[in-house]
């Protein structure tokens, strides 16, 4: 009893919950006041969140600087389209939502356990190699989804079906109100989960791998295993990202899973604050909100203005724009 | 000797990380003066050196060389205006020979240097390629065999004389007799104090083992914990080897 | 016989060009720790400069003898403006340079649009080599690499300034301690990288179609060479883009173009994991 009172009043005094539940609050009334079309469009960079929450994970508080995540990205948004759609060749009457969710997840996580056996295990292979071959990835894997016909080659997979609520398939879900909370809701418990998971001994354990690895080892960390645990964590909760993402814009194409997204990322988790996954998350809604306002009016200038933003924050606010919600270490 | 002070050091903080290993170190040093540093592992003196060369950011106090504050300085300005630094483990460029070790550190030696200070405008008397395979009789004949296949001692030899070729004002040796044979740190030792007197250059040794300092230089100083705790001239200790031991703890 | 003498030339004609992309990348990387994921927009912007010098009559071989010193020139700048604010942080270096390249990509789409363009060929027809007719600007594509890389090694080994450079390499501190004027010899070395890069590019324009987004084809492999070749010295990042560049051609001669970028891959991961000093040098490098 008394441990848990000591847990909520040192959550109670943590910046980032703070700003965190403010902002779920906020999230949750918004439906009260806001028209439904909206709600659409906001619900949908809930997954964007998302997946900025995970690249902070990965990146900012584990030190890997991954510059492949949109991979995992797109790995949920495929499986689930081809789940959904049908698709898969064995069991075409298996169209469950909550399979393609599962699914995307598993197979990310096998991929993220994949690579990070084959990478953490070996020395010398310090982050910005990791950072290099995780490029590399992003860039094979976008050229096969586009050279593969079954995954719908360089147009992707169309008209995906919305979360349907069935076990297998079902009713869509197209009531605007139910849809965004659902989506808030898997936002709500990922980021939650992440936030707690930070300030986890497993999560603590990951900074001292981060910055002090050999001493981190003499205590009997066990580097390579940890950073495999937190990579696939980061990819299960992209692949979630992703799945979510087909669900509601009811596509997936190649340019999901490759290089030019793992760059929009890492430019979110970049200006919103690398040291944070409720401030990367907060950058991923401010870049989306921004971009979503100012690029039809910009045209082609637009992204210079996003790359020439990032370039400052990067020279002048590396911590990123919500970075002072980083939690304080010792 | 004149009362010029050629480096000075005041209340010098410096560490690594969050860690303080210097903590108030203050040291003056006269040109030509040779100095031994005395000190356990971890008392300072490696960091110490480093400070001077501005390998290693001060983060409070004044390091002067020629009364001019030169804690702000690149490394290689401070290099060029007359400090050569030594450090453990001699860290020659192994892949050169031992002629391009020599004619890289002789490079910046023959550049204008722009030294700001006067120094006495004194023309530093001429240390070139020649003088050293004087100096050092076998290297001359070994010039084009790679550093890293000498023997320890011939390498502390090779990275003494590329200290010695950029004309320095004062050396900084950091414990330049581990793990060289006693025949070569004698040798070695000579070459020290005829070259050090012949051309005033200053030296700053710094050693664990006080018997290797003695002979070589005028003054010992004493550090530990980051401070000088001990400043006397070598005949002192000579004939009080208690004052030693009871720092050193020997 | 003649069939496989031409399949050869047209892989040392790719492996050429690829390590004098590497090249770059690597003496920037041994020399300063920087890690420039605008490289392959350098390359990119030396191929434009040239479209630039067709355009406004100048012609297409002054373009190519004038994309490395502009390239150059701009390398100096991006280094006093950008670089020398983050070379201490290697992970914000990748970011700021990263930043960079999408700069770089859409100024260049803001000026030339976002297709492609295309350069005469300032040396069309066939040249007779060895009894082979092979094109003649291929040839003279793998001269000028040649000469360039020659040129290069001739600049670090046989220079005062290359035996700074070498020794900066080696020991950064240390070189500073004989009186190397390390940030100088950044400035230098990061222009000289650049201008290689923009060399590579423009000397390619001609044969293949410029678009703002042809800069990652090449710093991927780029990379790759350099991560298999190892960074133990100036030489063998070449060996890496000899094993890659010969492995992408054979893959996409017997097998497929689509194949060939995930066999280099694969290749290039395992032998990274394998090798992780390179397999050319012995020196462990520290990133």
């Amino acid at each position: 009893m008394q441990r848990g009172a000591w847990w909520l009043v040192r959550l109670a005094g943590d910046r980032e919950i703070g700003a965190a539940t403010l902002v779920f609050c906020v999230l949750i009334v918004l439906p009260l006041l806001l028209p439904a079309w909206i709600l659409t469009e906001l619900s949908r960079y809930f997954s964007y969140m998302l997946l900025a929450a995970s690249l902070a994970f990965v990146w900012g508080h584990c030190g890997m600087l991954c510059l492949g995540q949109a991979v995992f990205f797109g790995v949920g948004a495929y499986t689930m389209s081809v789940v959904t759609l049908g698709k898969l060749g064995f069991a075409p009457w298996l169209v469950s939502s909550w399979l393609g969710i599962a699914l995307g997840m598993s197979i990310a996580a096998m991929l993220a356990l994949v690579l990070g056996v084959f990478f953490f295990f070996a020395r010398g292979l310090g982050g910005a190699f990791f950072g290099i071959v995780t490029l590399a990835v992003a860039v094979i894997a976008e050229r096969l989804a586009t050279g593969s016909r079954w995954l719908g080659g360089q147009n992707g997979l169309m008209g995906v079906p919305a979360l349907q609520a069935g076990l297998n398939a079902g009713a869509e879900i197209h009531d605007e109100a139910v849809a965004y909370y659902i989506a808030l809701g898997v936002l709500g418990i990922g980021v939650g989960l992440t936030l707690l998971l930070v300030r986890s001994s497993w999560g603590l354990s990951l900074l001292a791998v981060r910055d002090h690895e050999r001493r981190a080892e003499a205590l009997g960390v066990n580097i390579g295993r940890r950073k495999t645990e937190a990579f696939v964590f980061g990819a299960v909760l992209a692949a979630l990202a992703g799945a979510l993402f087909a669900s509601q814009f009811n596509f997936t194409s190649p340019p999901l899973i490759g290089f030019v997204m793992s760059a929009e990322v890492l430019i979110w988790v970049a200006l919103g604050g690398r040291g944070s996954v409720v401030g990367a998350s907060l950058g991923a809604l401010a870049v989306r909100l921004a971009e979503a306002w100012l690029s039809e009016p910009l045209g082609p200038l637009w992204l210079l203005v996003l790359g020439g933003t990032f370039l400052l924050t990067v020279l002048v606010a590396p911590l990123g724009l919500f970075g002072f919600l980083a939690p304080r270490r010792s | 000797m004149t009362d010029r002070v050629l480096l000075s050091l005041r209340g010098v903080f410096a560490g690594y990380g969050s860690g303080m290993v210097l903590q108030g170190m203050s040291l003056t040093l006269a040109p030509g003066e040779r100095v031994g540093i005395l000190g356990r592992n971890g008392a300072g003196k490696t960091t110490l050196m480093r400070s001077i060369m501005g390998l290693l950011p001060i983060k409070a106090g004044t390091i002067c060389i020629d009364g001019e504050s030169v804690a702000a300085w690149p490394t290689h300005a401070i290099a060029r205006s007359g400090l050569a630094y030594l450090p453990q483990g001699r860290e020659l460029f192994a892949a050169l020979s031992i002629e391009d070790n020599l004619r890289v550190a002789g490079l910046a030696a023959h550049t204008p240097v722009a030294r700001r200070v006067g120094g006495e405008g004194s023309v530093r008397s001429g240390l070139n390629l020649e003088a050293i395979w004087d100096l050092f009789g076998w290297m001359r004949s070994r010039r084009t065999e790679r550093a890293g296949q000498l023997s320890g001692g011939q390498q502390q030899q090779l990275a003494l004389a590329r200290a010695l070729i950029a004309h320095p004002r004062l050396l900084l040796l950091d414990e330049p007799f581990e793990g060289v044979q006693p025949s070569i740190v004698e040798e070695t030792r000579q070459i020290l104090r005829e070259v050090c007197t012949k051309h005033q250059i200053a030296l700053m040794i710094a050693e664990q083992d006080a018997e290797s300092v003695l002979g070589l230089c005028g003054r010992v100083v004493l550090m530990e914990r980051g401070m000088v705790v001990l400043d006397r001239p070598s005949e002192t200790v000579q004939a009080n080897p208690t004052l030693l031991e009871e720092f050193l703890g020997i | 016989m003649h069939d496989l003498f031409a399949a050869l030339l047209d892989v040392s004609n790719y492996v050429l060009i690829l390590m004098l992309v590497s090249l770059g990348l690597a003496i920037v990387f041994g020399l300063m720790n920087v890690i420039n994921m605008a490289h392959g927009e350098f390359m990119m912007l030396g191929g434009y400069v040239v479209l630039v010098c067709h355009q406004t009559g100048l012609g297409v071989l002054p373009g190519i003898l004038l994309a490395p010193i502009a390239i150059a020139l701009l390398g100096l700048l991006v280094e006093g403006l950008l670089i020398q604010r983050v070379y201490t942080r290697v992970v914000d270096t990748i970011l700021a340079t990263w930043g960079l390249s999408i700069l770089l990509k859409q100024l260049v789409v803001l000026g030339f649009g976002p297709g492609s363009h295309a350069v005469p060929n300032p040396l069309p027809g066939l040249a007779s080599l060895a009894g082979l007719e092979y094109p003649a600007y291929r040839l003279f594509i793998m001269l000028v690499t040649l000469f360039a890389l020659l040129a290069t090694f001739w600049l670090f080994f046989r220079t005062d300034f290359g035996l700074s450079a070498r020794c900066v390499i080696a020991n950064r501190g240390m070189a500073a301690c004989l009186g190397i004027d390390t940030r100088l010899l950044d400035r230098f070395t990061f222009a000289c990288g650049s201008g290689l890069a923009g060399l590579a590019g423009a000397v390619m324009a001609p044969i293949v179609s410029l678009d703002p987004q042809m800069g990652l084809g090449f710093l991927v492999p780029a990379f790759l060479s350099i991560l298999i070749g190892g960074l133990g010295s100036v030489a063998t990042p070449l060996a890496g883009a000899s094993i890659v560049g010969l492995t992408d051609n054979l893959v996409s001669t017997f097998l497929s173009p689509l194949w060939a970028q995930g066999v280099v891959f694969t290749v290039a991961i395992v032998l990274i994991r394998f090798f992780p000093t390179g397999v050319a040098s012995r020196r462990p490098r520290h990133l």
